[in-house]
């Protein structure tokens, strides 16, 4: 027994130590997953690729814009959230063309390709090194999802070891309006 | 003596695991080492005015800043600046493929780089400036049919770019095959 | 025989045994596997259909001469049209709808085009709980002599926390879940 003692002693805190690596090692989804900043629509969100910061989140029941000429309405079953913000490139061109919103719960809503030609879309656009961007976001999702939204950007959809920035959205528990016109300018 | 001969072996062995492991690392990885080296450019020669690369001998041709108003009557909102940048290569043998995959940016001295306009974009504005005129290809288009020998190419590329960077520019190309190694041209725009 | 000699063909044959029980049990779970596959419950028109990340209720199906965004059909084809109510019930928003619903009793039949009807549109990104009025059209050779009743298999997935593989979440193919018996009406255009 006193020969196999320390082989024992030595074999049994390995094993333990081994076996707690092996449980607390993040998944692989996780470890080539998104490189994530999160922050808050009062401030710039900045991670080392781009930066964005949300300027007003409205709410609508139909939104409507021109499109070559012709004059589009679009209806849902849930609600309209557009969202206006200015993206920021700091290192190379890029397009952020992944939107989603995360709604009240855990819902990821990407955003509304029915709405993919309004004007001023920013996942149509191109985000250059010192030109900030302003534009906006569509999304539609059910009513009650709009209460503590979040807002995650990012260069493609499911960004493997890309930077991925994350904005809580403030419930100021704007009144919803029936009507959005989406023009040139804005919202 | 067999004994000590054994034990030896075994501690020998042991010793050499960590080197062995990390052999088979490195081999394992040479394949994603080359594949990055080749995405990025790193040994870059910066000309003032002709360089070798590619089988071609390149010279900055021309470059126009767009969007003060002193070039063109054209005016872009805010700090924006549309930069045109033609280069003029020159070949010295056969390309073939040597100029797959090229890619032209602009770079200021701190990192930022400027990739060009994408073609329909690029084409629109060309037609605009240029009435009545064929636009000029970039890059990624002349390199499917490089010019023969002893022939030169025009090769324009369009970006879009922040005023204050301006002063710094220099324009970069490398080629798949060549990549890390690139050929850069100083813009001196005022 | 002597005992070595007995011991050794026990061996053998405990061996033989071994993988002859392995054997037999595989065939046998697949054979069981492949009777359970045959039994599909059949569900009525306009009943909700739980199927993976979707809940669809099919409602109608018609022979059309056109698709229902105004896009004319290929030529030499004509479009097998129908209509349900689709509902995304996974956690995110999602467009893969393709191979939700096949058409068990038409051959040739190519991956349907999924329109939305309130834009009259195709159908993009469903999101979840906002369920939507929607056409499938799956476009036959003109020729093709269809059955007055269409037989329509629902397929379903299941979702996986962790996958085997990389451990991470997905949803894979469980075999069919439903089938609906719909009357194919020949349209009317409108």
């Amino acid at each position: 027994m006193t020969r196999q003692a320390p082989m024992v002693l030595t074999i049994v805190p390995v094993a333990a130590l081994l076996a707690a690596l092996q449980a607390t090692t993040p998944p692989y989804a996780m470890l080539t997953g998104p490189i994530r900043t999160t922050g808050h629509q009062t401030e710039t969100v900045l991670s080392t690729t781009f930066g964005v910061k949300v300027h007003r989140v409205l709410k609508a029941g139909t939104i409507a814009y021109a499109r070559f000429g012709r004059a589009v309405q679009l209806q849902t079953s849930g609600v309209w959230i557009v969202v206006s913000a200015e993206l920021r490139a700091f290192q190379k061109t890029m397009p952020v063309r992944a939107a989603t919103l995360i709604g009240a719960s855990g819902r990821s809503y990407r955003q509304s390709r029915r709405a993919g030609e309004a004007p001023g879309i920013l996942s149509a656009k191109v985000v250059q090194p010192g030109l900030p961007t302003t534009g906006i976001f569509v999304f539609e999702l059910p009513d009650d999802e709009t209460l503590g939204m979040k807002l995650v950007l990012s260069e493609q959809y499911d960004p493997q070891l890309k930077d991925e920035i994350g904005v809580f959205l403030e419930d100021d528990g704007t009144a919803s309006r029936d009507r959005l016109e989406i023009g040139k300018d804005g919202v | 003596m067999v004994f000590d001969g054994e034990r030896k072996m075994w501690w020998l062995s042991l010793a050499s695991l960590p080197a062995l492991v990390a052999v088979a690392v490195v081999i394992n990885a040479w394949r994603n080492i080359e594949n990055y080296r080749h995405r990025i450019e790193t040994d870059i020669t910066q000309g003032p005015d002709h360089l070798d690369y590619a089988g071609a001998t390149w010279r900055l041709e021309n470059v126009r800043l767009l969007g003060d108003g002193r070039d063109a009557k054209l005016r872009l909102p805010g700090q924006m600046r549309l930069v045109i940048v033609r280069l003029v290569a020159t070949a010295t043998r056969d390309i073939g493929d040597a100029w797959g995959q090229c890619e032209v940016s602009l770079t200021d001295g701190t990192g930022r780089r400027w990739l060009p306009l994408d073609v329909s974009l690029s084409n629109d504005i060309s037609r605009d400036l240029d009435p009545g005129r064929e636009p000029v290809s970039g890059c990624g288009i002349t390199s499917l049919k490089p010019p023969p020998k002893d022939h030169a190419a025009l090769i324009e590329e369009k970006f879009v770019v922040p005023a204050e960077a301006v002063p710094v520019l220099s324009v970069k190309l490398s080629t798949a095959a060549l990549r890390p190694k690139a050929i850069g041209f100083a813009l001196d725009l005022n | 025989m002597t005992r070595k000699m007995s011991r050794a063909w026990l061996t053998k044959l405990l061996a033989g045994a071994g993988g002859l029980l392995a054997a037999a049990l595989s065939l046998g779970y697949s054979l069981y596997e492949q009777r359970e596959a045959d039994m599909i419950p059949q569900v009525e028109a306009a009943t909700p259909v739980e199927a993976g990340r979707w809940k669809v209720s099919v409602s109608r199906s018609t022979i059309d001469a056109a698709m229902p965004n105004g896009a004319r059909i290929s030529p030499g084809k004509k479009a097998v049209v129908v209509e349900m109510m689709l509902e995304n019930i996974s956690a995110e928003s999602s467009n893969l709808y393709g191979n939700l619903i096949k058409l068990a009793n038409v051959h040739d039949a190519s991956k349907p085009q999924y329109y939305l009807k309130r834009d009259r549109a195709i159908l993009w990104d469903l999101h979840p709980r906002m369920p939507e009025a929607v056409t499938a059209v799956w476009e036959v050779p003109a020729t093709l002599s269809l059955p007055t009743v269409l037989r329509l298999r629902i397929e379903g997935a299941i979702f996986k926390p962790r996958d085997n593989l990389y451990a991470a979440p997905g949803w894979f193919p469980s075999g069919s879940v439903a089938e609906v018996a719909l009357p194919l009406n020949v349209g009317i255009e409108p």
